[in-house]
């Protein structure tokens, strides 16, 4: 009798399931949500070395949230075009970005509205293997809108400079 | 022992199989961990664009004392003011071209650090216009556009590293 009682009492151990579903959805939702907002807004490429880059800090960067367009510049796929320009994955040319970066432009304060300056900032992400000309467009889609506070990205891990041409 | 009498009006509760859910959400869980980007390596440059230039706002003021650093792009066997997307980068700076040399991981790039003392040089040689005495040595990069934007960055960053603060991109040659 007394075996069978032990053996009753082992079989009533049961783990319990529940708080560990809580907290493996809540880090499923954490990582579904972070992973696709970093995919929007920087966009995979090889960013040109830059050692004096700093890091953005976190709680400045959350901070500035609003007021930030962040333009993603891709390496083209036809040698012939100098980049792909992209805003949160949508492909831009000349005209539509200045008129993003003019609606954007007026969605912020004017540090002086006189002479149309903006406070918006643009932070722009280039490929390291993309032509200036593409980022000079984003320069002057951003000096046409008063927009003069850029920044531009960079890796501060060494990348290595693109292959030279072959001399003929 | 016999099995437990029911109680009357006691019923069996279905039991929910929560394992199969267990490993689909893990199986989820592993994908997104290992598919999320993690950009630590990722920083910043401030380049901030003049406000006083641009379409409009009349002549800017010029500096003699200015440091122009060209970025020019050159065709493979050397003919100037190529612009075909197959070039070699030349790094001029007031008529001096910087040579090439190996960086630390012994790759070919132009030497940035004699450029670097070049501007060294000339900011502690620059004198403020009385004007506006806390101005620093304005430094304008006037890059081709075909040249690819790791040399912009390289110049820029070196450029930082010599604590210029005033620095200026050239308008392109034909406007946009």
């Amino acid at each position: 009798m007394a075996k069978k009682k032990a053996e009753d009492f082992e079989h009533k151990i049961d783990m319990n399931l529940t708080p560990m579903i809580d907290v493996v959805f809540l880090l499923l939702i954490f990582f579904m949500i972070v992973s696709e907002l970093s995919a929007l807004d920087a966009e995979q490429m090889t960013l040109p070395w830059a050692h004096m880059a700093k890091p953005p800090d976190p709680a400045a960067l959350a901070a500035q949230k609003h007021g930030l367009v962040v333009i993603n510049v891709l390496k083209p796929t036809d040698p012939n075009e100098a980049g792909i320009i992209r805003i949160r994955g949508k492909k831009l040319d000349k005209e539509k970005l200045r008129e993003h970066l003019r609606a954007a432009a007026n969605s912020v304060p004017w540090e002086n509205t006189k002479k149309r300056i903006s406070t918006l900032r643009v932070l722009i992400r280039a490929d390291m293997e993309c032509r200036y000309e593409a980022v000079q467009i984003v320069f002057d889609a951003c000096q046409v809108n008063g927009i003069y506070k850029t920044e531009i990205a960079g890796s501060g891990k060494y990348v290595s400079p693109p292959r030279p041409a072959e001399s003929s | 022992m016999a099995k437990r009498k029911k109680k009357k009006g006691e019923q069996d509760v279905p039991a929910l199989p929560l394992m199969p859910m267990i490993d689909c959400v893990f199986l989820l869980l592993i994908f997104f961990m290992l598919a999320m980007r993690f950009r630590s390596e990722e920083g910043k440059l401030q380049a901030h664009l003049p406000k006083d230039r641009g379409q409009g706002t009349g002549t800017p003021t010029i500096d003699l004392q200015m440091v122009r650093v060209k970025l020019l792009w050159y065709s493979p066997g050397g003919r100037p003011r190529y612009t075909g997307p197959d070039g070699d980068l030349l790094l001029k700076v007031k008529g001096r071209v910087f040579d090439w040399a190996p960086d630390e991981e012994g790759n070919a790039q132009p030497d940035w650090a004699a450029l670097k003392d070049y501007i060294d040089q000339k900011r502690q040689e620059y004198r403020p216009p009385a004007s506006d005495p806390t101005k620093t040595l304005p430094v304008i990069i006037d890059a081709r556009k075909y040249v690819p934007f790791y040399w912009i960055v390289r110049a820029l960053d070196t450029l930082v590293a010599s604590d210029i603060t005033d620095i200026t991109f050239a308008a392109p040659e034909i406007p946009y």
